[in-house]
């Protein structure tokens, strides 16, 4: 059977796919985060994983308006590398376990979570800021799964809360030897819009790094405009980290985090490393 | 149109245009996301430099690093 042997949490700005490519990461300013990250790759190489499953959001790269899906699930070999206004990253395509994505899409879809399965995704910062800092040169195919926090009607965190927990049991049901990292990326505080543009909410960061390591089923009962007001409007993405979070076994435990306030944006990285008791979770607790 | 020519990016989201597609606007006209939000808090883009450096400095308390960093 399959198991999750870590869970991630980790920013996805632009700004670090930007400071990476511009060579600057070893700048004063870059340099603490991308320490950061070094530490997380490392981290993550010694938890020997086979696949891993990361929940992200487009910013209007794979999907446009005219459809967007809720939830959604690449099924397919590859991913290419998405154009967001400035040409492809210069990456291969990212390689996909297409076995596990269509095994988790289907068992999802038969739990009640209607969500899209895509043959053709293209990754954009979402995905590609941060995972070119955790697994350098694509060693470990991915199944990447979009969450839509963009397009209006948004799904509640409560639903997200449950999309991991789903998914987490899928992923424990999978009948083959297989070790998976989950991942979610995105927040933290950041406002991007309004005579507030810029600011960055320490306090609230911490707060929900604490909540989501001792009692992240609380954070399932925030609502998006909660998110929105602790964390500024585009800090909803935390609940990419919230999902990660639901897959995870009961006794999952925060192995370390790491946080840095700096210009536009709150970046936040956590590492969890999961419980034993494989498909009785957190949720499963009263709280 | 108009808001678009008039460089106008806080009418912009205010007609419901999401800063990820202002982000692609400024990728095609050369205007980074700082000038952006400069222009949206009503403050010179070096005005907001420095806000910005103010709360870095403000907030570096908080902050939670590898030791070695």
């Amino acid at each position: 059977m399959a198991r999750i042997v870590a869970g991630l949490g980790c920013s996805h700005a632009p700004s670090i796919a930007h400071a990476f490519d511009s060579g600057s990461s070893r700048e004063p300013a870059w340099k603490p985060l991308f320490d950061a990250f070094a530490r997380v790759r490392r981290w993550l190489a010694r938890q020997r994983p086979d696949a891993l499953v990361v929940i992200y959001n487009d910013h209007v790269d794979n999907y446009f308006f005219d459809v967007w899906s809720t939830f959604s699930i690449g099924v397919a070999d590859e991913y290419q590398i998405a154009d967001e206004g400035w040409g492809p990253r210069r990456f291969p395509p990212v390689p996909g376990h297409r076995a596990l994505a269509r095994y988790l899409a289907a068992q999802l879809v038969a739990g009640g979570f209607d969500l899209v399965t895509s043959h053709r995704m293209e990754l954009d910062h979402g995905f590609l800021s941060p995972m070119p800092l955790i697994d350098e040169g694509w060693r470990v195919p991915v199944v990447p799964i979009t969450v839509n926090v963009v397009l209006e009607p948004l799904p509640t965190p409560a639903r997200c809360w449950a999309f991991g927990e789903a998914l987490g049991a899928a992923i424990h049901s999978f009948d083959g030897d297989l070790r998976v990292a989950v991942i979610g990326t995105g927040g933290l505080s950041h406002q991007l819009t309004g005579p507030d543009f810029g600011r960055v909410f320490p306090r609230w960061d911490l707060q929900f790094l604490e909540m989501l390591e001792r009692e992240p089923r609380r954070l399932a009962a925030y609502t998006m405009a909660d998110f929105a007001r602790l964390g500024g409007e585009h800090s909803i993405e935390v609940v990419q980290w919230l999902a990660m979070r639901a897959a995870l076994p009961q006794g999952s435990r925060m192995e370390f985090k790491y946080y840095y306030p700096f210009s536009l944006m709150g970046y936040g990285l956590a590492g969890f490393r999961p419980g034993q008791e494989g498909m009785s979770r957190d949720a499963k607790e009263s709280t | 149109m108009r808001l678009l020519l008039e460089r106008d990016w806080q009418g912009l989201v205010d007609a419901g245009v999401t800063v990820y597609l202002l982000t692609k606007l400024g990728a095609a006209l050369g205007i980074s996301l700082i000038e952006m939000g400069a222009a949206m808090r009503g403050v010179s883009r070096e005005q907001f430099g420095r806000l910005l450096k103010e709360q870095n400095s403000r907030n570096r308390r908080f902050a939670i690093l590898p030791r070695d960093a």
